[in-house]
């Protein structure tokens, strides 16, 4: 039963794999019209479910409605998945923009990476 | 969330964006009037037609129809066992398509009477309604189901 599950879990990798390959040009195509200025791209960028609306605001120098309005938005592109949280709603990036050869300007303020941008740098090496 | 979750999560978000890549220039030939879109706008697998119709002010038939080619297009899903009503499957911003471009459109189509001492008389506007149904009249165009 367990081999079963994990020649599955295995077999799902090689496809996400092979649609990420096809996909890619399509997803940038999205995020070049949808993030085109250093505001939003950075606000993406910090939207990794983690943060609130108003911690993200600070560091991108702007109101939490402008995140929020931003997060709507994206989230009717497909770019962002909503997340639960007490309180209301978060949202969270569903692409690394790093993936795409899309830089983001860190915040003067000295961002670190986050724990979400580590896990993609591991996703990615799992792919290699 | 499990691996799998999330391996199916990420193929899911991916074969979207691929799927609304390859349906834009569809999506911009079939909903084509702001009305249209509109009314596509609605379609979340729940709601009634005398509901959109309630909303959008198109009438059931020109829903129905429309509909039917919305699904033909591929672009909705017809009623299933999950949904009891059609189903959007992209965003109207998924399908690059905005519903303030199309309304200006049609507001900028419609043609303006200018009162005028001369004697030529003047088309009165139409309703809405008016409208939209005279666009199912048969050797009338924008009412096809493409």
């Amino acid at each position: 039963m367990e081999h079963q599950f994990s020649e599955q879990t295995e077999i799902l990798r090689e496809i996400l794999k092979w649609i990420r390959f096809a996909g890619a040009k399509d997803v940038k195509n999205v995020l070049l019209a949808t993030l085109d200025t250093e505001q939003k791209r950075l606000i993406y960028h910090l939207s990794d479910g983690d943060r609130g609306s108003l911690e993200i605001a600070k560091v991108a120098g702007t109101s939490d409605t402008t995140v929020r309005r931003y997060w709507a938005s994206w989230a009717r592109q497909g770019i962002v998945e909503s997340l639960k949280v007490r309180g209301g709603e978060r949202y969270k990036k569903s692409f690394e923009l790093e993936d795409f050869g899309m830089e983001v300007q860190q915040p003067k303020t000295g961002e670190q990476p986050s724990e979400a941008k580590q896990v993609t740098e591991a996703k990615q090496e799992e792919i290699k | 969330m499990s691996e799998t979750e999330r391996l199916l999560n990420d193929i899911r978000v991916y074969l979207r964006i691929s799927a609304a890549a390859a349906s834009r220039a569809t999506a911009k030939s079939v909903l084509d009037t702001y009305e249209k879109a509109l009314v596509y706008s609605k379609l979340d697998g729940k709601i009634t037609q005398i509901k959109i119709q309630a909303d959008t002010k198109v009438p059931q038939p020109t829903i129905s129809i429309w509909l039917a080619g919305f699904v033909q297009a591929g672009l909705a899903s017809p009623p299933d066992q999950y949904n009891p009503s059609h189903k959007a499957l992209f965003t109207l911003q998924e399908l690059g398509i905005e519903l303030g471009t199309l309304k200006k459109r049609a507001k900028a189509a419609t043609p303006v009477s200018q009162p005028s001492s001369t004697s030529t008389p003047q088309a009165p506007a139409e309703p809405q309604g008016a409208a939209i149904q005279k666009t199912l009249e048969p050797g009338r165009s924008g009412a096809s189901i493409q």
